[in-house]
């Protein structure tokens, strides 16, 4: 299994602080099935950046890392992009990486309550200059939650997204769960990713999380095959996003 | 751990290219016979480019024009298949293509039309995909700028179909019907709105448009769910 979202290199983001906890995340890693591993350390968020060529010395180091402890496991490198208005331009500028670090998709973080105006704008302009944006966990962006119709208009102007293993398997609430289940049905994410901070709080589920979309639907909607086809630089088999009703005032009551 | 494949998604998509998956089913013919009611519409002048809009969503616009574009192409015309809805645009997904570069990049000059447009297995086929939408893609239609892909495309095609949003929806349709030799309308049966009918065919009425006919997707007959035309009208 691919996983397109994991905070797996140390000391640069709130993932790993070093080389110990880092093995521990691997060993997690391929536990539960995972073969290949996009890092994608925050960048241009509040707190941290990491610009392309600091990323890919570390990925160096973890699979070195890997190596030597004879884990049969491959770093790939990436970046979780907090959403700027020049997106476009730095990767031009060669400071933001795609992922895998040879494909044309970036994941791009949303802030957690909102999505700015200029989203549409910035994710447009990343798509002229070639590039498909992947939005990350939609499904804990509580804007988008309230009203599901704006993650529909980014999908169908050429966005896609990535829904967190966790969210899925119901470690986050059942309300979440449903949410992003709901998502992949309507074809509003395409990707189920760890996006694994640590072991403890924020590890691995993709196994539980293909569980729990297999055991509600008999398929899964080809979200692990598009990671794959994705690092393989196969083109994504995707079908046309659907909208999904915004909860009326007596189901919102309800679910609370 | 390998993942299943989507078995339903391909089913879907070969039955809404029904004109080319199954050529001898009753819809195929009827799109052949939608066909020659378009050729014989106009005795004096050559339909070359083509909108076919709706009044409301879910009507059959893209299956439409996707099926019509397909027996044109049948019959040996060079034909070019355009996204031009930017509201909910769906070309690229029933071919299974990119849609990095297509109509808005066209539009905007960051692409070449003959770089741009895809082929398909389908021979006489080419299909121009949205490309990435803009915020504000209405402007992108506009003849100014469309005046130019117009000049390109007619060199390159024989026909160009354009599939669109909804009339009542956004204007883009009635831009585009005005700018077209003619304008075809397709009416879902059993769901469309008589009211909302009437307003769509007048809007492009008024926008100097010719309609050259109303299809009526999805009538029940018997046990399957089939096409027929009304013609002029
Ligand atoms: N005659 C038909 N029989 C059965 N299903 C049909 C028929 N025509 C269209 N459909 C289905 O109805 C749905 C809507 O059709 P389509 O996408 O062609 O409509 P549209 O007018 O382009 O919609 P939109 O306004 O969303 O662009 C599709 O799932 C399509 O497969
Ligand atoms: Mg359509």
């Amino acid at each position: 299994m691919i996983d397109i979202h994991c905070h797996i290199l140390y000391g640069v983001d709130d993932g790993p602080q070093n080389e110990t906890e880092t093995l521990a995340l691997l060993h997690q890693a391929i536990e539960d099935g995972v073969t290949d591993i996009i890092a994608t350390p925050h960048h241009r968020n509040r707190h941290f950046i990491n610009e392309k060529k600091d990323v890919l010395i570390l990925v160096d180091k973890v699979n070195s890392l890997a190596q030597e402890n004879r884990l049969s496991i491959t770093i790939h490198p990436g970046q979780e992009v907090r959403i700027y208005g020049e997106i476009a331009e730095d990767y031009a500028r060669d400071e933001i990486l795609n992922l895998a670090g040879k494909t044309n998709y970036v994941l791009v973080e949303l802030p957690s309550s909102q999505v700015p105006a200029y989203t549409e704008r910035v994710l447009y302009e990343m798509q002229v200059a070639g590039l498909i944006p992947i939005i990350a966990h939609p499904e804990r962006n509580s804007a988008i939650m309230e009203d599901p119709g704006k993650l529909y208009s980014l999908i169908n102007q050429g966005a896609l997204s990535q829904v967190t293993a966790a969210s899925i398997a119901g470690d986050f609430g059942k309300k979440i769960q449903k949410f992003s289940i709901e998502l992949v049905e309507h074809q509003l994410a395409h990707f189920i990713a760890s996006d694994a901070h640590d072991t403890r709080h924020r590890g691995f589920a993709m196994k539980r999380a293909q569980k729990a979309i297999e055991s509600a639907h008999g398929h899964d909607f080809g979200v692990f095959e598009n990671a794959d086809r994705l690092l393989k630089g196969h083109s994504l088999q995707l079908n046309p996003p659907m909208e999904m009703k915004t909860k009326g005032f007596w189901s919102k009551l309800l679910n609370r | 751990m390998a993942a299943k494949p989507k078995k339903s998604n391909m089913d879907s998509k070969k039955r809404n290219l029904i004109a080319e998956y199954n050529p001898k089913s009753v819809a195929s013919e009827q799109y052949r016979t939608i066909r020659t009611n378009i050729q014989f519409s106009a005795i004096d002048e050559d339909i070359r480019t083509i909108t076919v809009s709706s009044s409301s969503p879910g009507e059959g616009k893209s299956t439409t024009a996707a099926n019509l574009a397909i027996v044109f192409a049948q019959q040996g015309k060079k034909v070019l298949l355009v996204d031009a809805d930017m509201r909910k645009p769906t070309v690229h997904f029933t071919f299974n293509m990119m849609n990095t570069i297509g109509l808005t990049t066209v539009l905007t000059r960051q692409s070449e039309l003959d770089k741009t447009a895809n082929q398909t297995d389908i021979e006489n086929l080419d299909i121009l995909s949205s490309g990435p939408i803009p915020p504000n893609p209405s402007e992108l239609l506009s003849s100014r700028v469309m005046n130019r892909f117009f000049d390109t495309a007619k060199n390159m095609y024989d026909l160009i179909i354009f599939d669109t949003p909804p009339v009542l929806a956004v204007t883009d349709a009635q831009v585009l019907s005005h700018q077209c030799d003619g304008t075809i309308l397709v009416v879902r049966a059993g769901i469309a709105d008589k009211d909302k009918v009437t307003k769509a065919k007048e809007a492009i009425v008024s926008a100097k448009a010719k309609i050259l006919g109303v299809v009526l997707n999805d009538k029940k007959m018997k046990s399957n769910d089939e096409y027929y035309y009304y013609g002029n009208n």
